[in-house]
């Protein structure tokens, strides 16, 4: 009989306990946020979507050897000074955000922006083609003779 | 599917036989998308009435191939894939594979020297990352049991965790942070003010939640005194962290195989002492986690007054990582248990193998122990005291 008293108390008592925590609560604020209205700030090292630069690309392939699910696809024809960059391509189905690609880079022009909200209802559409027509590669010793003619 | 059992005879007041009740085995399946199983877990129970004779696991629903997955990628590439076996405590996970990669080269005659600073980086990480974890099991165990209250409450803290993480890594749930040799960057000076904010607030919070749920008579009575597992049966089934201290057995890799600078700080080891029911029940798994979240803030105290200032985060390492042959083991102290890795390398930049020990495999297997003659409800409760990721029990 004491027990049934002192069970019944004793839940009582914490769930009452636990309701005084809720009730503390409710005359602070939020701290959700909603979402698509309010937008956090992102910090400088937040990792997005990948982004190209493709004027500044050598086209080296050392982003795609490094990318540890293959989602980088660099085409390339032509040999030596004919060599053009048919394609750069990122597959956003397959990429896990990882950056690694962004360190081998030589002129880092692979970097991961601060894009994320990039939805889309087919999934071909997340397969994202840099390069238009083909493009000579970035060639970085080149540009920094013809930087220092200029200067 | 039924198998009809000897039918029990049940005496009348009068004294003559009546009408036997017929009680017969039924086979079911929890999962795999039941909201208790904490993931694709499908338990194949046999149960007799409201009681449970026979608990089966069946795995693979979250099968990845991840360890064959490492046979054709590099040792840098390979980080990337421990971030999802247990996905709520990533860096751990990172920490594991980076130590069993730099220990293995160190046994095989390479020099690895992690720096001073990168070190204290990574303890402060990792243990954030712990608290993060059992947080998570913390919430999520009281919603098993039915109070939806605490599981609010947990996040609003793991989520100030993860503010510090995407400041630091830039990811909220997949950092591939640590690197072999050390960490990928430094902590940024707002995102240390950060820490010492969750320092200063987070002991307040833990008196909350103990109000709000472990003295919660409804809550005891739901896990004091079920799912009692002796230590004996938990060293049988190898099961480690929390649920091999919640019986009582004082095994923690931190204390007792000190690795990275865990020797430098001052911590206890929680143990299940059965305060409230029997050594071993879910009550004291449960209550291990609460201390433990609360010997991580200290060691990230103590890190952070003791943090040398900003230096390198990097060890020297070649940029194409190569292990000589030989092997190396290499286990440590997740907040799930005792994780390992076992390297095998012919030589090459990629492993010939990589076995992963993962600690919530073993841990739920000791389920087809004490899952016999439970309620199904209390099955419930057991399973989410195990604390269980699915994400690395199938890998």
């Amino acid at each position: 009989m004491v027990k049934f008293v002192t069970d019944i108390w004793d839940t009582f008592s914490t769930v009452f306990k636990g309701m005084g925590i809720t009730a503390r609560y409710m005359r602070k604020k939020p701290v959700t946020q909603q979402f698509p209205e309010e937008r956090w700030a992102l910090p400088d090292r937040f990792r997005g979507f990948v982004h190209n630069d493709v004027p500044r690309c050598t086209s080296c392939t050392l982003c795609a050897k490094a990318c540890p699910v293959d989602c980088i696809y660099i085409e390339m024809e032509g040999k030596g000074k004919d060599r053009r960059m048919t394609r750069f391509a990122i597959d956003y189905n397959k990429c896990i955000w990882c950056s690694l690609c962004t360190e081998p880079c030589p002129t880092n022009c692979i970097t991961m922006s601060h894009d994320y909200d990039h939805s889309v209802y087919l999934r071909e559409k997340l397969v994202y083609e840099f390069v238009g027509d083909p493009v000579i590669p970035f060639k970085p010793k080149k540009a920094a003779r013809e930087e220092e003619a200029e200067a | 599917m039924t198998d009809v059992r000897p039918h029990q005879d049940i005496a009348t007041p009068a004294g003559d036989i009546a009408k036997p009740i017929k009680s017969e085995l039924l086979h079911i399946n929890m999962g795999p998308q039941h909201p208790s199983t904490h993931g694709v877990l499908r338990l194949f129970i046999t149960t007799d009435g409201e009681m449970v004779t026979k608990v089966v696991p069946y795995l693979g629903y979250l099968h990845r191939c991840a360890e064959k997955i490492a046979e054709g990628n590099t040792y840098h590439q390979y980080i990337i894939y421990t971030d999802r076996m247990d996905y709520l405590a990533a860096m751990n996970c990172n920490w594991t594979y980076c130590l069993a990669v730099e220990n293995t080269l160190r046994s095989l005659g390479v020099e690895v020297e992690i720096p001073e600073y990168a070190e204290y980086v990574r303890v402060i990480i990792g243990e954030l990352n712990r608290i993060a974890s059992h947080l998570i099991a913390f919430g999520t165990y009281g919603l098993d049991i039915g109070a939806m209250t605490p599981f609010f409450h947990a996040l609003r803290e793991r989520e100030a965790i993860l503010n510090i993480f995407e400041k630091v890594c830039g990811a909220r749930l997949m950092y591939s942070y640590y690197d072999v040799g050390g960490v990928k960057w430094d902590i940024p000076d707002d995102a240390m003010d950060e820490i010492k904010l969750f320092i200063d607030l987070f002991p307040a919070k833990l008196d909350e939640y103990n109000e709000l749920l472990t003295g919660n008579k409804i809550f005891v009575e739901r896990t004091a005194n079920v799912g009692v597992l002796d230590a004996a049966t938990c060293i049988d089934y190898g099961c480690t962290g929390p649920v091999l201290r919640g019986s009582g057995v004082k095994h923690d890799l931190r204390k007792d195989d000190p690795y990275s600078i865990y020797d430098r700080f001052d911590f206890d080891i929680p143990v299940g002492t059965g305060t409230v029911g029997t050594v071993g029940d879910c009550w004291d798994r449960y209550h291990v986690r609460m201390l433990e979240m609360y010997e991580s803030w200290r060691i990230i105290q103590q890190a952070v007054d003791r943090i040398p200032p900003r230096g390198e985060v990097m060890a020297k390492m070649p940029k194409n990582l190569k292990v000589p042959p030989g092997q190396g083991y290499y286990r440590a102290e997740n907040p799930k248990g005792e994780m390992g890795f076992y390297i095998i390398s012919d030589g090459g930049t990629v492993p010939f193998r990589c076995k992963t020990r993962s600690p919530a495999f073993h841990n739920l297997h000791i389920i087809e122990h004490v899952g016999k003659g439970q309620m199904i409800s209390d099955l419930c409760a057991t399973i989410g005291s195990l604390d269980l990721v699915l994400g690395e029990i199938d890998r």
